[in-house]
């Protein structure tokens, strides 16, 4: 038995934490929908399309394992089968943590480290990565092993980041890590928007639709995401890989990076 | 005119897949067992009243049947697909608007998720009170279609009791409005209709947008357990409670399995189980697949035994109860009821209350392992009157014991009756389960209950829905002839084509015993019985925005259609399918009709003359209090409470209006067409929390 049996077999009860499902409408979205797609395609009922068309449609968020009062990893099930179905690769190899300080900057997307030090007084080391701490990995070959080394490269000290990506890496690794906009503006009075990582599980929309995988395999749900996202919340994200996807879509963002950079240089 | 091509829509493998099944158990056991899903021919997402048009028309030149899903959360197939159908899913009318303060009303898109629904209206500082256990995976659309009912029910009413007004889409029509209206400007139905689309599972129309009554949130919440030696002594202190008139928002009764299996009456921590090492191995053992696939599975191949064992083992039943509402009224009720409950049941504290409230809505998670190891779960709720509840309760069970475990809650309850919400687990194969459910239905139909109480129907239940509801059936079918002339909608849900004689049991057909709280009378005479629990004018009553929503009107509606004999209202809410009770009464020959009658014991009541009486009444009612007595002569505001707690409203009362307590009276409460009116307009006739109303004029 696994868990995508458990959750083939469950009434959907985590479709309202789904960012996905909610903001679209699109029954296929509901993870227990896309569970029930790749035990077909495992079973042989359904041929390998149709779960990588499945697949497509999640963002890898994690809210409906949050949700879900079994507890069930479904996104590490899902991350399997990406790897079994050639859509995902391995994490690269970890680059090495640069400089001083208790607070790591992982830049992903935008470098941060050095006006996150200037704005905070204090030193603030910096790590580069260019595949978002190998987040396409999750549930490969040498993903525990991935996690561990990421323990170990940061010992102890607490990782900073703006990419919502690396935020569910560090979430699974179990080290401590905290947004840049809380960081830089605790208690979040700038009115910068969590992504979908970390978000609470009310309300109906948590994502602005940019993951990778949706915007390649389901655009026209990325779209309506992305117009749903700033309708009902404006143009200001927290996350750099939101920003991107938005300005991608058409929309003037500010995420929290721009807004560190102005306060950095007095703007 | 828009077409069909212009409507968002897939017809690729995935979305078709996706909209196979609903949630019906039987049809999850068919895909667990490998059975082929049914395939949709395409899955349409309509984003406006002409998206819906568009397609419902197109659909019905096809002659191709349209389901109409929310999010697909039924457990009677109503929702499930057939081939060459067409899902016409509604989840893209997902708007929340805001409450308005006036009135306190919300208009709300039918696709929206209830989770979703309960979080914004939060954030505006309201609830509508509806709180199913599947409140994050079911749509608003999908309670008004099945008529569903949330585990505070016995407060806000059941989900008929919460929609107002709805805007809907017929292929027959177009779109149109029935009840309360909204910001759109569709054509109008009579108010009546409401009632039929109410339940209509999708065969009459698709909705798309609702009114919803909604209230402030709870600032106190009180809960606590009991418990009781058996189910009758404790369905006999429920029937108190609410003859008392003290309307808790929770009532769960969990028979002595129920009780056992969950272990609702013992402490959760402390309490001496197996040792460590047992449930390690133990755990080790289950993760063997062939092992994993048999657990349940070959216990319940002997399920009367399983049942003797689990029946030895089991004594006495947890009742939870839990006030909430106004911090003062809920303090005034729990303290009455408290002194009620202990008279027969033990005080367990809050504990157990607390630790239900904070599991409500993971129940579903229960029935995957179940699934996994080779059984089947599912869930069958009916109801009846207080009278006929323990011999349904006994009957249901030992028609089910050879196929199948069977343990029961009892979790929604009315002055005159409650539900009764049975669990199964079997073995896991299809003859099994069939098995279970035609024993259970006819046993229930037998027993003069009701068949469903806010499940629905589907295809599941609709052979003995269709004989519950006998020749009544004919007022869905003629509304059906109108709004969907080519019958595309749900075909085969809700009631049969052929409807055979109804059979009225001998437990219904005759007249109830004073302990239901019902008292029953030809109609010309029913509103003159002598203590009528809500005292109207004239039968039938008005329209659900003019009323609240716990002020009943007939019960039971005995009569003929057709020259064939007809019954209606086996249960205090019947429920499979729309309610037909306002058909019979105006239609039938000979009708007599049970009405609900207040028991004995203390009164009060109280009179004010203040300058706009019904704005007054209108001020008791939002704070949170529910009145029996609520009229107004010669300008003073009357206001009357009964039942143990009736002095401590009364006080309660005072404060909001300057009550002097007077002699009793009784009020008949305004009848006909009501339309709402400015608080200070003279004609007006009554009060809901939501509006000041006056008689329609013609």
């Amino acid at each position: 038995m696994s868990t995508v049996d458990t959750c083939t077999l469950c009434p959907r009860l985590c479709r309202h934490a789904c960012p996905v499902a909610a903001g679209t409408g699109r029954e296929a979205a509901v993870p227990t929908l896309i569970a029930d797609a790749v035990l077909a395609w495992r079973r042989g009922e359904a041929d390998a399309d149709l779960a990588r068309a499945a697949l497509a449609l999640c963002v890898d968020c994690g809210r409906c394992e949050s949700a879900c009062h079994l507890h069930q990893p479904l996104p590490d099930a899902l991350g399997e089968a990406r790897h079994a179905l050639g859509l995902a690769t391995a994490a690269a190899a970890l680059a090495a943590v640069e400089g001083e300080g208790e607070d790591v900057a992982v830049e992903a997307r935008r470098p941060f480290a050095a006006a996150l030090a200037r704005v905070l007084g204090r030193p603030v080391a910096r790590w580069g990565t260019a595949d978002s701490l190998g987040a396409a990995g999750r549930g490969g070959p040498g993903w525990a092993a991935h996690l561990a080394g990421i323990r170990a490269a940061l010992g102890g000290r607490r990782a900073v980041t703006a990419d919502g990506d690396v935020a569910r890496v560090l979430a699974s690794a179990g080290v401590a890590w905290a947004w840049l906009h809380d960081v830089v503006d605790p208690g979040g009075a700038d009115g910068l928007r969590s992504g979908c990582v970390g978000a609470p599980l009310a309300g109906a929309l948590g994502c602005c639709g940019g993951g990778e995988a949706l915007v390649a395999g389901a655009p026209d749900e990325a779209r309506r995401l992305a117009a749903r996202w700033v309708r009902e919340g404006g143009p200001r994200v927290a996350d750099v890989r939101c920003a991107s996807h938005l300005r991608a879509q058409g929309y003037l963002v500010e995420d929290a990076v721009d807004r560190l950079l102005a306060r950095a240089e007095g703007r | 005119m828009r077409t069909v091509d212009q409507v968002p829509q897939s017809t690729s493998p995935l979305d078709r897949r996706a909209a196979a099944r609903d949630l019906w158990p039987g049809g999850t056991l068919d895909r667990w067992l490998g059975a082929p899903l049914p395939s949709p021919d395409r899955v349409v997402w309509p984003e406006d009243e002409d998206d819906v048009l568009a397609a419902v028309r197109a659909a019905q030149a096809e002659r191709a049947p349209v389901i109409v899903v929310g999010a697909g959360s039924g457990v009677c197939g109503g929702a499930r697909a057939e081939p060459g159908a067409w899902i016409v899913d509604v989840k893209r009318f997902d708007r929340i608007g805001r409450v308005d303060p006036a009135t306190w009303i919300v208009e709300v898109g039918a696709g929206v998720n209830g989770q979703h629904l309960e979080d914004e209206l939060a954030r505006q500082g309201f609830t509508c009170g509806h709180s199913p256990s599947s409140i994050g995976c079911s749509t608003v659309g999908g309670w008004v279609a099945a008529r569903g009912a949330g585990q505070l029910s016995n407060k806000y009413g059941v989900f008929e009791d919460i929609v107002l007004g709805v805007d809907a889409v017929a292929p027959g029509v177009g779109a149109f409005t029935a009840g309360l209206p909204g910001a759109r400007s569709f054509a109008r139905r009579p108010d009546a209709e409401l009632d039929l689309l109410v339940g209509s599972e999708g065969t009459l129309a698709v909705i798309t947008r609702v009114r919803l009554r909604v209230r402030p949130l709870p600032a106190k919440r009180w809960l606590r357990g009991y418990r009781f030696d058996d189910v009758p002594t404790a369905l006999d202190a429920m029937r108190t409670l609410m003859q008392g008139e003290l309307w808790p928002a929770a009532l769960r009764l969990y028979d002595p399995v129920d009780t056992w299996i969950g272990g609702r009456t013992k402490p959760k921590h402390g309490a001496k189980g197996p040792p460590a090492w047992w449930k390690r191995w133990l755990a080790e053992i289950d993760r063997l697949p062939a092992v994993r696939r048999r657990t349940v599975a070959l216990p319940l191949a002997l399920p009367g035994v399983l049942q003797g064992l689990a029946d030895r083992l089991a004594s006495g039943c947890l009742l939870i109860v839990g006030w909430e509402g106004a911090a003062d009224v809920v303090e005034a009720a729990s303290s009455a009821g408290h002194t009620l409950l202990t008279q027969r049941g033990t005080d367990l504290g809050a504990e157990p209350g607390e630790r239900w409230w904070a599991s409500r809505h993971a129940v579903s998670y229960k029935l995957m392992p179940v699934f996994e190891r080779g059984g089947f779960a599912d869930t069958m709720e009916i109801a009846g009157r207080w009278s006929r509840l323990p011999a349904i309760y006994d009957a249901v069970r030992a028609a089910v014991r050879p196929h199948a475990l069977v343990m029961a809650h009892m979790s929604h309850s009315y002055p005159e009756g409650g539900c009764i919400y049975f669990s199964f687990a079997g073995k896991g194969d299809k003859a099994t389960y069939d098995a279970v459910w035609q024993a259970a239905q006819d046993a229930v139909l037998r027993e003069g209950g009701t068949v469903t109480h806010h499940h629905g129907v589907g295809t599941l239940k609709a052979p003995w829905a269709t004989a519950e509801a006998g020749p009544a059936v004919r007022a869905w079918r003629a509304l059906r002839a109108e709004l969907d002339p080519a019958g595309v909608l749900g075909p085969g849900r809700l009631f049969r084509d052929a409807s055979p004689p109804q059979a009225i049991p001998a437990p219904f057909a005759d007249p109830a015993p004073v302990s239901d709280g019902l008292a029953r009378a030809p109609i010309a005479e029913a509103t003159r019985v002598s203590g009528r629990l809500w005292p109207w004018e004239a039968l039938p009553l008005p329209a659900r925005h003019a009323r609240s929503p716990w002020q009943t009107g007939a019960v039971e509606v005995h009569g003929t259609l057709d020259g064939a004999p007809c019954a209606l209202g086996r249960g205090p809410r019947s429920a499979a399918g729309p309610d037909l009770r306002g058909h019979l009464l105006a239609e039938g020959q000979g009708v007599e009709v049970a009405v609900a009658v207040a028991a004995p014991g203390p009164r009060w009541t109280g009179r004010a003359v203040v300058p706009h009486p019904w704005a007054a009444a209108r001020a008791i009612l939002r704070a949170d209090l529910r009145p029996a007595v609520l009229g107004v002569v010669d300008g003073a505001l009357h206001v009357g409470f009964r039942g143990p707690a009736a002095a401590a409203f009364g006080e309660l009362a005072s404060r909001v209006v300057p009550l002097v307590p007077c002699d009793g009276v009784e009020l008949p409460l305004a009848s006909g067409p009501l339309v709402p009116c400015a608080d200070d307009d003279p004609r007006a006739v009554g009060a809901t929390s939501e509006h000041v109303l006056r008689r329609e004029e013609p």
